[in-house]
């Protein structure tokens, strides 16, 4: 399938990863990625018509909660600033969005 | 002094309870083994020693407090526990200098039980791996044969525990993360019902797998260590609001009146032969104490492996999307715009197994095929539910191998990543059910390595599952300590 | 050539009216700093899971029951998957299948008195991402995380509006009803009610849509009126040179009152939605339901009859309904039954602009609605004047004085107040022509029968010697019989 061969570039083009930068194993990759998917093809052959898709198998959770604010010495605005990896004063700091 | 770093976590309690020795003694020795054996299993990615003496220094002058589960035990716990203020690197490049503003539900729990983390330990790049050769800090080494792997992805855990570095360990199993290291290297190792453990601070990989349990010498230490960190929690709602049963003591099973349900599709004639006849004996001395083994039938089994890796790489690409650059971890400092900050920083940042997931778990859910491999995964995920749930009526448990082969030579499968993922088969049905199961040594195969046998629970019966593998356990030839 | 018709939906959010952001603890407003209120979650720190704000499901419910919507009792979280700086988790967690709330509409009343309903296709809940503040000197983007997780409803209209002046009114009438509920604050200039406006043109009478463009991020009335405007203008000329019109996402230009396509992205987007596995379904009860219907206040409708009623203008009566609070106020100072007229007056000309001035809500004023409602009602009985009611404004409102007692300390009683004595006096007058004409014919000491009118009319509070004399200003003098 076309779309297939083509999909290791395009989804890493969604994904934000240079695959091109890595050109020695981009042909191991593809050719890995086309190997799996389709072996992935099997669901192809079960019928899973009518059958209820299950995304989690949680089971009683918690429900949602109070509207309440933390107490400001719960705060851990500062901690997290710390670990950027470029700041600007309190902003987090990137190359410019034209 | 006897080497205290080889008692399990109700010994050590004991002997603290008893004033047999102090903790600081008892995390000197456990400190010490780690020191000796690390260099030839490197299980630990961080050893927090200054830390656990100066708490250990602490608690010995508190004294002994009964009401503290875990007062004074040594523990490790896999690098994807967010530990505030140490490092939390989840086995990436990407965040090999990252440092958590916020401490893990499961961390927070064990501290305030009284235990001292001493390590932090090694696995796969974000849990993403059999073997915890996708670490980016290099792989851990299997205690029984260096030239093995642990298992994975929470290798360096089992290999802590199976090294007598500490007595117990917390890790995650998102396929069979917990139960097949803890096969490989022959130790205790259980998966908790998915919800039973709070995921607060458990850095993810997928979030509708993922579950952390312990890892340990013995069943009931397992049962302890659950018993602790197990229960509601208001910082995730995905928990299970479930009263949580006794897990501590687990009584073994009346042997004559316990069924086992064996899936005929993981136990297949072709199974290796060196965990066939471990099994196969271990097997027998079930039969001989009268415990009723009958076949059951799991016909989705057959998908289970396609449905899991759609499901997983799908959760997997979302939940990497945040590892960008921008706020925290690994930045390409010379990238000129934005799009080339992003690319460059995640094809550096992360590996390469990280990034084969994430490109096939974008593709299953990308436009046209979400249908096809996502929706249709989610549909072959309930009818393995309904299979396991069937199992489960005709027997008290499922048991099956905990790894199709005993450990592998390092490097085996570095460059086949389909082989590796249908190998996960005996373990990845359970994280699609979400039950409970546990994983424990059944005996030594002819070359000296461990194999091991696990068993599937009923969802949230972690108590009927502890007490059928503290029967087990007794049945089953203890497991030596490797020759480190 | 055929004549072209537009067809307009619109997709409005909003920002829930609630203390904590819709998945973490942390404060929705109050920061004096960037990046302030952040945790863990709302920066997609590894680990971090989201858990669900109460009272924003019970909000965006309450939307969709008073706006004639269906309350789904079970609806699904989703995450929809793009990267952009402000996105800290790399995805944003909304509403796709299905949705809290489907269904509903408001009527509309067109300019030739005709109504018209538009349709609602849903209501759904989602996280609002941070802000980038694009920083020239240093060719830098600087991202503060303070709204990121900020609570949203979006509203998505069916394609029923017509023009610019449909979309204008539909979103005012909506605007008024969200902020009378309390479902939010609104207020425009800090983001909080904004829209997506669809647009295409089809053949009159046709029931195949054209291509359409899709306007992004309006936060005025006064611009998706022109942006429509523009836009119609635009297609319309498209149209006549037989050109298609391209499916595009445009910006508004509000300087140049034109639309411009956003920078071509470089490639479609593809937000891969699936369930989000780290949140449970959202349950609404049918007690929830139920008890939300109940609370819910009486129809627009209903009260605009009632406040037309008391002898308000549309006008002053849609005022009260734009700002927050300001109704509540309202209903609360009315129950001092001062002049209603009069009260939304001073609360249009002094009080909600104070209000805002002072960046408080109505509720959190020093001057209380029974102090207002004073303060008209003493204008209303000729005790204060219009001018010394403004001159003493200010102070009420930083002090929360009585009106009554401030007005006495200040000798700013009626009594010498000559606007108003100014007044009474043409009042009374025009009351009384006959006696005027007798004055003016000679008879000059009837001008005491006017004063003693004044007095009275004044509960005796007037100074009689200023009374005659602001008589004397109207009357004229005396004739000489």
């Amino acid at each position: 399938m076309d779309v297939k061969a083509n999909a290791p570039l395009a989804m890493a083009r969604l994904a934000r990863l240079d695959l091109k930068a890595d050109l020695a194993a981009l042909g191991k990759m593809a050719s890995d990625f086309e190997r799996i998917v389709g072996y992935m093809d099997i669901l192809a052959e079960i019928d899973t018509q009518g059958v209820e898709p299950m995304y989690s198998p949680m089971v009683e959770p918690l429900g949602p909660r109070p509207d309440e604010p933390l107490a400001r010495d719960e705060r851990k605005a500062d901690d997290i600033l710390a670990e950027a990896p470029e700041r600007v004063g309190r902003f987090f700091s990137v190359p410019r969005v034209v | 002094m006897t080497e205290l770093w080889r008692l399990n976590l109700t010994q050590a309690s004991r002997g603290l309870k008893n004033r047999d020795f102090t903790v600081t003694e008892l995390v000197g020795s456990c400190l010490d083994r780690l020191k000796a054996t690390e260099p030839t299993v490197a299980a630990c990615l961080a050893v927090l020693e200054e830390r656990a003496l100066e708490r250990a220094k602490e608690l010995d002058g508190q004294g002994f407090d009964e009401s503290k589960e875990l007062w004074g035990l040594p523990l490790t716990v896999k690098d994807v526990f967010c530990l505030k203020g140490a490092p939390t690197t989840a086995g990436s490049r990407e965040l090999a200098n990252y440092r958590s503003a916020y401490e893990a539900t499961v961390v927070r729990r064990l501290k305030s039980a009284g235990a001292v983390i001493i390590a932090k330990t090694n696995c796969d790049e974000f849990a993403m791996g059999s073997s915890t050769e996708f670490s980016a800090f290099g792989p851990t080494k299997n205690p029984h044969d260096p030239q093995r792997v642990p298992g994975g992805s929470s290798g360096g855990a089992a290999a802590s525990v199976a090294a007598g570095q500490a007595p117990g360990a917390f890790g995650t199993d998102t396929g069979g993360s917990i139960r097949q290291p803890a096969g490989l290297c022959g130790c205790v190792g259980l998966k908790p019902t998915y919800g039973r453990v709070s995921r607060y601070g458990v850095v993810a990989y997928a979030s509708s797998l993922d579950q952390a349990g312990p890892l340990a010498r013995t069943v009931a230490d397992c049962g302890r260590l659950l018993g602790v960190v197990a229960g509601p929690d208001e910082r995730d709602s995905t928990v299970s609001t479930a009263a949580l049963p006794d897990l501590k003591n687990p009584v073994p099973w009346d042997p004559k009146d316990l069924v086992l349900g064996l899936p005929t599709q993981l136990w297949p004639s072709d199974l290796d032969p060196g965990v066939a006849k471990v099994l196969g004996e271990a097997k027998a001395r079930l039969a001989e104490a009268k415990v009723k083994l009958v076949e059951v039938d799991l016909p989705s089994l057959k998908y289970a492996v396609a449905a899991y890796y759609i499901l997983a790489t799908a959760e997997a690409s979302t939940n990497l999307a945040r590892y960008d650059g921008v706020r925290y971890g690994f930045r390409q400092p010379e990238a000129r715009d934005l799009l080339e900050l992003y690319a460059a920083t995640r094809q550096i940042g992360l590996g390469p197994e990280a990034r084969r997931r994430i490109l096939l778990g974008t593709f299953v859910l990308s436009s046209g095929f979400y249908e096809a491999y996502f929706r249709k995964a989610a549909q072959v995920r309930r009818l393995v539910f309904q299979d396991v749930q069937k199992a489960l009526t005709e027997c008290h448990f499922i048991l099956a191998p905990a790894s199709s082969l005993p450990a592998w030579p390092l490097g085996s499968f570095l460059d086949d990543p389909l082989t590796v993922y249908l190998m996960d088969l005996m373990t990845l049905p359970l994280n699609l059910h979400g039950g409970p199961g546990l994983s424990l040594p059944a005996g030594l195969s002819d070359g000296g390595l461990p194999v091991g046998a696990q068993l599937w629970g009923r969802t949230l019966d972690e108590e009927g599952l502890l007490s059928a593998g503290a029967l087990l356990e007794k049945l089953w030839p203890p497991m030596p300590w490797p020759n480190l | 050539m055929t004549n072209m018709e537009p067809v307009i939906g619109l997709e409005i959010h909003a920002q829930l009216n609630t203390r904590t952001k819709l998945f973490c603890s942390c404060p929705t407003g109050g920061q004096t700093e960037p990046n302030e209120n952040i945790c863990e979650i709302c920066t997609g720190q590894p680990g971090a899971l989201p858990r669900l704000n109460e009272k924003a499901v019970e909000l965006a419910a309450k939307a969709t029951l008073a706006l004639g919507g269906r309350v789904n009792g079970f609806s699904l979280f989703s995450r929809k998957n793009y990267f952009y700086p402000d996105l800290p988790n790399g995805f944003q967690t909304s509403q796709l299948d299905p949705p809290v709330g489907q269904g509903g509409g408001m009527t509309l009343t067109l300019a030739d008195g005709s109504e018209k309903f538009v349709r609602l296709n849903r209501i759904h809940m989602e996280d609002d991402a941070g802000k980038c503040v694009h920083d020239e000197k240093r060719d830098r983007t600087l991202v503060d995380l303070n709204r990121a997780g900020v609570p949203l409803i979006e509203i998505v209209t069916e394609p029923d509006l017509s023009s610019s002046q449909e979309a204008v009114d539909f979103l005012k009438k909506l605007h008024n009803a969200l902020v009378r509920l309390e479902v939010t604050k609104g207020r425009l200039e800090e983001g909080e009610f904004r829209c997506d406006v669809n647009i295409s043109l089809k053949p009159v009478g046709s029931p195949t849509l054209g291509v359409r463009t899709e306007i992004k991020n309006l936060n005025s009335f006064r611009f998706v009126g022109q942006a429509i405007d523009f836009e119609i203008r635009r297609q319309t000329a498209l149209y006549v040179a037989g050109a298609p019109v391209e499916q595009q996402t445009l910006h508004f230009d509000h300087v140049k009152a034109e639309t411009w396509p956003l920078r071509s992205k470089e490639e479609a987007h593809d937000y891969r939605y699936f369930p989000q596995p780290d949140l449970p379904p959202v349950r609404v009860s049918p007690a929830l339901i139920e008890r939300l219907e109940k609370s819910l206040p009486p129809s627009l409708e209903s009260v605009m009859a009632r406040y037309r009623g008391l002898g308000l203008k549309d006008e002053a009566i849609n005022n009260l309904l734009s700002w927050p609070g300001a109704l509540s106020y309202f209903e609360e100072a009315l129950k001092a039954r001062p002049e209603a007229k009069r009260l939304s007056t001073l609360m249009a000309e002094l009080f909600l602009p104070a209000c805002r001035q002072s960046a408080i809500e109505p509720g959190e004023a020093r001057l209380k609605p029974a102090q207002l409602a004073k303060l008209a009602q003493m204008m209303a009985e000729g005790k204060l004047g219009k001018r010394a009611a403004y001159e003493i404004f200010g102070d009420l409102f930083e002090t929360g004085a009585d009106p009554e007692a401030l007005v006495q300390s200040k000798g700013l009683a009626l009594v010498s107040d000559g606007e108003a004595l100014a007044d009474w006096a043409k009042e009374i007058v025009a009351a009384h022509p006959d006696e005027a004409q007798k004055y003016r014919a000679g008879q000059g000491k009837i001008l005491s029968f006017f004063v003693g009118r004044l007095m009275r009319r004044s509960k005796g509070a007037a100074d009689p010697q200023k009374a005659a004399q602001a008589l004397l200003d109207v009357l004229g003098p005396a004739g000489q019989g």
